[in-house]
């Protein structure tokens, strides 16, 4: 057995060209399953950023009664004590932001026309440590002045004719339902990647609110943004966990994570993982045609070789053990370089990231990019790249050894 | 004896400047409105057209009305409508939909909605009477509208939960009845107008028979009220103003 | 030239055991990246159509007015002659065959009541027959119940009836403001109720008959949308423009997913990514096509040192090596390409459906990849085999080639 063991690595030291050729089919193959791998899934998580971001954040707290009432969007069954929760929430290390919105049904006019809108009250010192919409802003975030201001969403903003600096007129039922309407001040528009933001949003501060809906500082809804985990999993734990504390200690809310809340966006997710799965699959094909021909190419320029070895007494049972160590060898060889090859390019895609923003196609879209691919490491992928490997160059060793010593010896030594 | 005698001197001189000439107030011309639309029943045919942009809609409508218990009911008499049954009492409010013979309970949010799409709202029509209870009233002035001598009234809510936070009538002197009435947002602005166009007399009363509501906050919205064969104080039982008899 | 391409033919015929393996290799190869250019287009459409089937469809006509207000679901800005332009639209033959189906919508917000318990909740009505491939509502109906049959039936999200109280076959009463600006009652029988697993569905919605929809709103033939899901997605911006070309004197805007739907910025990331991913496996293939080749040639030294000596020039042993590396790679190729072609094509009927792959849940998706032909990707994945092999084959002749005669004779 060792003696087989010896021979098979020298033929592999000896040979370095073939070595080094069949090893590198296994290395490209599996560096780039294991890189598709994370960039599929850094795509999605991309997805899911932008989503938690912009609208869902990590979790959304509201009292029972608000959420079973929510589509009439009442300005009443406000959190209670919403400091107090405000502060056990920032509490916990994970929470990078918590911040309060108040949303209310109104109208807004341009003496031509009036649009119904869907308006959000935020505290424009904490709301920026939540939702990030810093790189969508055309124009001014609120300054706190005096005056009435407010933000549209740029596509609204198109709808009714104004743009920024322009003034409208925002017309809404106050928390004791009375009657109100103002002139605003526009002082900055969204645009961002989803249309159904740009048409729909409308911001006004608390302040402000206190005084046109006669608000009082009611709070009916508190998002909170919990850190970005390099790994998926690891930041839904998180996530989950932060939520059931939440509820454990203070029972009568509603606490929903953004998983619920995006959930019909996370089924079609599953299902590109399902596609990924396929693709990595025919990558994977591929690799294995590549090997099995590598490997095989190679024994047959050694069938006189081996007619050679039989007739030195070598069994027929020894000859294909000494193709398989070879096997082995290159095997691991190729996967070794392929999983570390693969491994540094994720290293800097899991930490640096691509920016989406310079990706060429995307610019010409008219779409406003903004946000990083980052990479996801899936070990799971990588050990199951690294013993595909070995398997291939197993299998693709041992079948045409078996066939070849199988050959008659005398043949074997004539063979060209 | 003295005392009161001067408090009520200094109550006159400083509450209404204005209505000096007749030691009116505010209040006295609001119950003095009251007075002259009060009716026990009334009974009428009327129409409701609703004017948005170049669309023009008209509802016809059959009613019957008793102030005791601020009872109402409404059955439409326009093709498309016929049959639709509102029933209010109170601050309460309930529809009969016909093609279903089901009756629905309206209530909250959507008591503020303009009925049919007009710009009347529910609430403007269940409201009426509770208005002195919620206002301040004052007297600001008097001034000559559709050829008329009035006095102006500026209303400014006592409380939170009204539906317009401020409101100017302009009552007729002679008459007590309101001319216009504008309503106003917490923050100055002017939300929607009524004028009454047309009046007729009953025996010594004076009632609009026919009034628009503007919506100031869009162009070319209004709502045109009309009222005919009006009969007053008819005897109206009560179980006509029943959810049984809603249902038929 | 040509008795060099002689030689060549006659040399890959001679070994046949080499020329196969170099051809099965470059057969699959390529193969494989034909698939795979078919499996990603036939993913990319399956997610547009997962993602626009129930709000925008690929194509929606609708109009101004409710285009603004879309959030709202507005139903006092309908198209008041849907079948008219329909008939303008499929009577186009150009536009027409871009088309898979026409549905024609309302979706309006109303208040359920059952013994005090109100709720407000969504209505989805359109052609029942039609909306079994678009809202697929029918695949998640809980036994004991089913999917509609006629007008005046509901089927009702589980979580929505358990809110309020309703069961199987009850009568639910909906009320909402119709078309006229007045509130309207109707009341329908449920049929069965689903169970979607996605809350904002179970929750929320229910879906009736388009004309039971009509006849509560007041809407005799309008209609609020009309949806369209055309053959490839990419074409959606420029139908919907050809579209909107033709109905110029109709009060209606044509808008392509694209500008409507919020998801257009992930499908176009994901469709740049796997197109990258594409070129990477195609450089794969090449590698790999490239690996055979050298093998190929390098195993032939010997050969180059004894035709050299037989009095061929280096330039004739180079361009003789070249043909053969061409030739395989060029069989292999076409072999590979229509081997794909025929898998695609099959695949592109038939469909792969991977529901099973899904592990259960049922949510109200599209679970079928039809893959997509695409006959330049062809030409390019033909191209890209031959000129692989071809140059190739030319790196390790060519070094061969100017080895001495004597070496190369020598080399095993």
């Amino acid at each position: 057995m060792r003696t087989l063991i010896k021979i098979a690595w020298r033929n592999v030291m000896r040979n370095k060209r073939r070595t080094v050729l069949s090893a590198l089919v296994i290395s490209v193959g599996l560096s780039i399953y294991i890189l598709m791998n994370s960039v599929m899934t850094g795509m999605d998580r991309a997805n899911i950023d932008n989503l938690i971001e912009l609208s869902t954040s990590s979790i959304k707290i509201s009292t029972e009664q608000y959420a079973e009432d929510k589509e009439s969007l009442p300005l009443k069954y406000g959190i209670p004590d919403a400091d107090q929760l405000l502060a056990y929430i920032k509490e916990h290390q994970q929470v990078i932001g918590a911040t309060p919105r108040t949303q209310f049904l109104g109208q807004l006019s341009n003496w031509e026309d009036t649009m119904p809108i869907i308006g959000q009250v935020v505290d424009i010192k904490s709301d920026e440590t939540v939702f990030s919409l810093d790189n969508y802003l055309v124009g001014n975030y609120f300054t706190g002045s005096e005056e009435n201001e407010i933000m549209l969403g740029k596509d609204l903003a198109d709808e009714m004719g104004v743009g920024v600096d322009d003034y409208i007129t925002l017309y809404a039922l106050t928390r004791y339902d009375s009657r109100n309407a103002d002139e605003f001040h526009i002082v900055g528009l969204l645009n961002t990647t989803d249309p159904n933001i740009n048409l729909n949003t409308v911001l006004i501060s608390y302040d402000t609110a206190d005084n046109f809906l006669d608000l009082e500082n009611l709070i009916t809804e508190i998002d909170v943004a919990v850190e970005r985990r390099v790994s998926f999993s690891q930041f839904t734990n998180d996530v989950n966990e932060l939520a059931q504390s939440i509820k454990k200690e203070f029972p009568e809310l509603r606490v929903e994570t953004f998983t619920e809340l995006a959930s019909a966006f996370l089924g079609i997710t599953e299902q590109k993982k399902v596609f990924g799965s396929i693709m990595m699959l025919i990558i994977l094909a591929i690799a294995a045609v590549g090997i099995f021909n590598s490997v095989l190419m190679s024994v047959y320029e050694r069938i006189r070789e081996i007619g050679v070895l039989r007739a030195q007494g070598f069994e027929r049972k020894e000859i294909v053990g000494l193709f398989i160590w070879e096997g082995i060898f290159i095997g691991i060889l190729g996967s070794l370089i392929g999983v570390v090859l693969g491994c540094g390019f994720n290293l800097y895609l899991v930490i640096q990231g691509f920016p989406l923003d310079k990706f060429v196609g995307f610019q010409n879209s008219g779409i406003p990019y903004w946000g990083t691919l980052y990479g996801e490491w899936n070990v799971g992928a990588i050990i199951f790249a690294f013993c595909f490997g070995m398997i291939v160059a197993l299998a693709a060793s041992y079948l045409p050894s078996r066939m070849a010593s199988k050959m008659e010896v005398t043949k074997a030594l004539r063979f060209v | 004896m003295r005392k009161i005698l001067l408090f009520i001197a200094i109550i006159c001189i400083s509450t209404s400047l204005n209505g000096q000439e007749q030691g009116i107030t505010g209040l006295e011309i609001l119950e003095k409105i009251d007075d002259n639309e009060f009716y026990q029943t009334i009974e009428y045919n009327g129409s409701m057209t609703i004017y948005i942009d170049d669309q023009i809609r008209t509802k016809e409508l059959y009613t019957l009305a008793k102030s005791d218990g601020r009872k109402a009911l409404v059955k439409f008499t326009n093709p498309e409508d016929y049959g639709t049954k509102y029933l209010m009492l109170e601050d309460e409010l309930w529809i009969y939909f016909p093609s279903e013979e089901e009756v629905v309970k309206i209530s909250g949010h959507m008591l503020k909605e303009g009925m049919m799409g007009s710009d009347f709202s529910y609430e403007d029509a269940l409201e009426a009477s509770k208005i002195s209870e919620k206002y301040d009233v004052e007297i600001t002035a008097q001034d000559t509208i559709f050829g008329h001598l009035c006095w102006v009234l500026k209303l400014t809510a006592k409380v939170k939960d009204v539906p317009y936070y401020s409101r100017k009538l302009w009552v007729d002197k002679e008459h007590f009845f309101t001319w216009k009435e504008e309503m106003y947002a917490k923050s100055g602005r002017l939300l929607k107008e009524m004028n009454v166009l047309k009046i007729k007399q009953f025996d010594g009363r004076y009632f609009p028979v026919e009034s628009e509501m503007v919506n100031k906050l869009r162009k070319n919205s209004k709502t045109v009220f009309m009222m005919d064969d009006i009969a007053f104080d008819v005897d109206l039982p009560d179980d006509i103003f029943s959810l049984r008899n809603l249902q038929h | 030239m040509s008795f060099i391409q002689k030689f060549a033919v006659r040399n890959v015929g001679r070994n046949k055991r080499r020329s196969l393996l170099a051809v099965i290799s470059v057969t699959l190869s390529i193969l494989l990246i034909v698939f795979l250019q078919g499996l990603i287009g036939g993913f990319l459409d399956n997610l547009v159509h997962n993602y626009t089937k129930n709000e925008t469809g690929h194509v929606r006509i609708a109009t101004k007015e409710f285009e603004e207000k879309a959030k709202f679901f507005p139903v006092t800005d309908n198209i008041k002659n849907p079948q008219k332009i329909i008939d303008i639209i499929i009577q186009d033959k150009e536009i027409n065959r871009n088309i898979k189906s026409i549905s024609q919508r309302i979706t309006f917000g109303v208040l359920l009541t059952n013994e005090g318990n109100n709720k407000q909740a969504l209505a989805y009505a359109g052609d029942i027959e039609i909306e079994k491939n678009l809202l697929m509502l029918n695949e998640s109906i809980l036994p004991g119940g089913r999917y509609l049959e006629a007008d005046d039936e509901a089927i009702v999200g589980k979580l929505l009836a358990d809110d309020l109280g309703y069961q199987l076959g009850d009568e639910i009463s909906v009320m909402t403001q119709g078309s006229d600006y007045a509130l309207h009652l109707k009341k329908f029988t449920i049929v069965g109720l689903f169970d979607t697993g996605l809350r904002i569905y179970d929750e929320r919605i229910f879906q009736i008959s388009l004309s039971s929809a009509q006849e509560l709103l007041r809407m005799p033939d309008q209609v609020q949308q009309i949806v369209i899901m055309i053959d490839n997605y990419h074409d959606s911006e420029s139908v919907a423009k050809k579209m909107a070309a033709k109905l110029s004197d109709y009060e209606v805007v044509v808008s392509p997913w694209t500008a409507i739907g919020g998801y257009a910025m992930w499908v176009e990331m994901a469709n740049q990514i796997y197109n990258w991913f594409y070129i990477v496996i195609a450089f794969l293939g090449a590698f790999i096509i490239a690996n055979i080749m050298m093998m190929v040639v390098l195993e032939r030294r010997r050969e180059i040192g004894i035709i050299k000596s037989m009095g061929f020039t280096n330039g004739q042993v180079l361009s003789m090596f070249v043909s053969e590396g061409m030739l395989l790679g060029f069989v292999g190729s076409v072999v590979g390409a229509l081997v794909g072609l025929g898998i695609v094509t099959f695949l592109h009927f038939h469909g792969i459906d991977f529901s099973k792959m899904m592990g259960g849940i049922n949510f109200p998706m599209s679970n079928i990849i039809y893959l997509r032909v695409n006959f330049l990707s062809l030409l390019v994945a033909i191209l890209l085999g031959t000129l692989v092999s071809t140059i190739v084959s030319f790196f390790p002749s060519r070094r061969a080639e100017k080895m001495k005669i004597v070496d190369s004779i020598k080399s095993v």
